[in-house]
């Protein structure tokens, strides 16, 4: 389906899709502004239009059809562009008369263009295309542009895809005639704004002190046409001004991003090398590498669209050339809007992770306990792990040897019980996407305690599985202890000890190197 | 790129002593003489054509009245002027001077 306009060329009404109104438009107002100066040229324009509509009723017929792209196209072969029958029209009649007869000094300069020079081109013509235009010499500015890239870590390589993509290839004769500019001795673009400028000032002092000899009509005509001109200088120099600011501001955002991007992974990956070496990012460990590189590129693109739409604005200013602009902002805001969709879409599945929960329990016997039990880690295990790289929240990553291993302390309690046996009960928990990859992720949690003689010796940590994830997995070791009983909490548990009820209220730290029986009201500190 | 120019001055110049021509024999609208133009290898655009009928009109040499046409908006068919008549007498000449002038050139040795 396309939407349809209704125009009126000429006093003929022609029904026009879009696109082809579009182009229609754009077309008509190249014409225009080409005869617009001239002597009459408001009739030319009518002729032409005439001619048009002339076209279209022939092509439409009596069944009033759609005029279509296809018939705009033949259209403007048929009739050629401004740049073609300029090629007829240099250095003509009228131009000498604007010369002579425009006493303020001004001529009609013929716009330069960029194009793509595609005759002597090495990837898309865009540095030859440049060197018409800046009048300098093609290798010249291939150098200049290779060590923009190398200063810029990378950042003017999308400039050049952006020219690249944008800017067209000269064609015709006369757009080659327009990219290498023959007409105007222009030498770079810093002297043609400097001319722009001094010719603003000459118009305005000239329009002074036309003011006082006003008299004539010619005069009228003429300073009107001169306030004109100067209007058109002014946006000239402005748009040539915002655009360097814009492409400017463009490219050194983008390699600020790219510099930010590399660092934040460095500073993930690279800083903790001053504590220890390690291989790995941090958020390796909570999240799979594939979603970590979708988050990063759907932020990349979300925060560089706009960049780089800012340094296309800025090319298109600051050089002059033909593109279709609707197009490249549309793509690009689709391109945009599907990075944000990725990003959200990641992010909403890295909270997911998260939002179950589940824990296993395991109750163990001790048996052969005379009297006292003595507590204690077992300090041999683990001692090949060099010291915490990161802690985070109760994530402790350590290194064993060049290995990254995910630990975490287990939490050490004692209850009472009603049994006559002591007991030794394990419970693991985790969160997971749902129950069942909790519950998967708490029984890949592993933990090992051995008793000898009267001594229990713990793990001084918990460990997941190698390729596990971290997803705040925890692990609470709690032993039943029947009246009567005595237990020997040693030094080193210190690190694991949470929270045991006593008689006396002493907190955890001081309830270490002591022994504590088992009493009907609690645990209680012996003499 | 330069011999370019000369051929697309060489063609301007006469371009306007051609329409003289093709309006001498009968009355046209722009596409009929368009259509002359063409065959001939004069120009390729219609484009070129409208600002060198307004400019000769505006000159005085040619003149013009409107047809209704069955298609489309009425025509605007030109004819030469006593003016333009005169003008085309002129040129005539001037061109059989510059043809034979070529000519001489070429071929003295």
């Amino acid at each position: 389906m396309k939407k349809t306009l209704t125009i009126n060329i000429s006093g003929t009404v022609f029904h026009i899709d879009e696109d082809a109104y579009d182009q229609l438009k754009n077309y008509l107002s190249k014409i225009s502004d080409h005869f617009r100066k001239e002597e009459g040229g408001h009739e030319i324009i009518n002729d032409i239009e005439a001619r048009i509509s002339e076209i279209f009723s022939q092509k439409t017929g009596t069944t009033n059809e759609v005029v279509t792209v296809t018939m705009v196209n033949e259209i403007i072969q048929i009739m050629g562009l401004p740049e073609d029958f300029e090629a007829f029209d240099e250095d003509n009649s009228f131009e000498q008369e604007m010369k002579t007869h425009n006493t303020s000094g001004g001529y009609v300069r013929q716009n330069k263009r960029l194009y793509r020079d595609t005759e002597s081109m090495v990837f898309g013509g865009v540095c030859s295309g440049l060197s018409h235009y800046l009048k300098m010499d093609k290798i010249l500015v291939r150098i200049l542009f290779i060590i923009l890239i190398v200063v810029t870590s990378g950042a003017a390589i999308p400039a050049y895809i952006i020219l690249w993509i944008a800017v067209p290839k000269a064609r015709t004769t006369s757009q080659r005639l327009e990219m290498k500019g023959e007409e105007i001795n222009v030498g770079s673009i810093g002297k043609s704004v400097k001319e722009d400028f001094s010719e603003m000032k000459d118009h305005s002092d000239k329009y002074k002190n036309s003011k006082e000899f006003t008299k004539e009509k010619e005069y009228d005509r003429q300073t009107v046409q001169n306030r004109h001109y100067d209007g058109e200088k002014t946006v000239n120099v402005f748009t040539k001004i915002l655009g360097a600011i814009f492409l400017f501001i463009g490219i050194v955002s983008l390699v600020g991003l790219l510099v930010g991007a590399m660092a934040t992974t460095r500073l993930m990956s690279f800083l903790p090398n001053f504590f220890g070496n390690s291989t790995g990012l941090f958020i390796n460990h909570f999240y799979s590498g594939s979603f970590v590189t979708t988050l990063v590129i759907s932020i990349f693109i979300i925060a560089g669209i706009p960049l780089l739409l800012l340094i296309y604005a800025g090319t298109k200013m600051l050089f002059n050339y033909v593109a279709n602009s609707r197009n490249v902002i549309l793509s690009a805001l689709g391109v945009w809007i599907i990075g944000i969709i990725i990003a959200t879409g990641s992010i909403l599945g890295a909270i997911d992770v998260f939002s179950a929960e589940a824990s296993i329990s395991d109750k163990s016997i001790i048996t052969n306990i005379p009297d006292t039990l003595f507590i204690q880690i077992d300090s041999l295990k683990f001692n090949d792990l060099s010291e915490t790289k990161y802690e985070f929240n109760q994530l402790m990553i350590m290194m064993k040897g060049d290995e990254e291993v995910l630990v975490s302390r287990p939490k050490f309690t004692i209850e009472p019980t009603n049994e006559k046996t002591i007991a030794l009960k394990i419970k693991k928990t985790s969160r997971g996407n749902n129950y069942r990859e909790a519950k998967k992720n708490a029984e890949e949690i592993s933990f090992q305690f051995v008793q000898n003689g009267s001594t229990l010796l713990f793990d001084p940590f918990f460990t997941i599985n190698e390729q596990g994830k971290w997803r705040s997995q925890g692990l609470k070791i709690i032993l039943e202890i029947p009246e009567g009983k005595v237990v020997y909490l040693n030094n080193n548990l210190l690190p694991v000890i949470h929270d045991i009820k006593n008689t006396t209220n002493t907190w955890d730290g001081d309830m270490i190197g002591q022994f504590w029986t088992m009493k009907p009201e609690g645990l209680t500190l012996s003499k | 790129m330069k011999s370019e120019n000369t051929k697309a001055q060489m063609r301007k110049g006469i371009l306007e002593y051609c329409i003289l021509e093709i309006l001498s024999k009968r009355k046209a609208y722009a596409p009929n003489i368009i259509e002359e133009m063409k065959k001939a290898r004069m120009i390729v655009v219609e484009g070129t054509l409208y600002p060198l009928l307004t400019r000769l009109k505006n000159a005085g040499m040619l003149s013009y009245r409107w047809e209704e046409s069955l298609q489309g908006p009425p025509r605007k068919y030109y004819e030469l002027t006593p003016d333009g008549e005169k003008v085309l007498a002129e040129l005539k000449m001037s061109w059989n001077e510059l043809v034979n002038g070529v000519e001489t050139i070429r071929k003295s040795s």
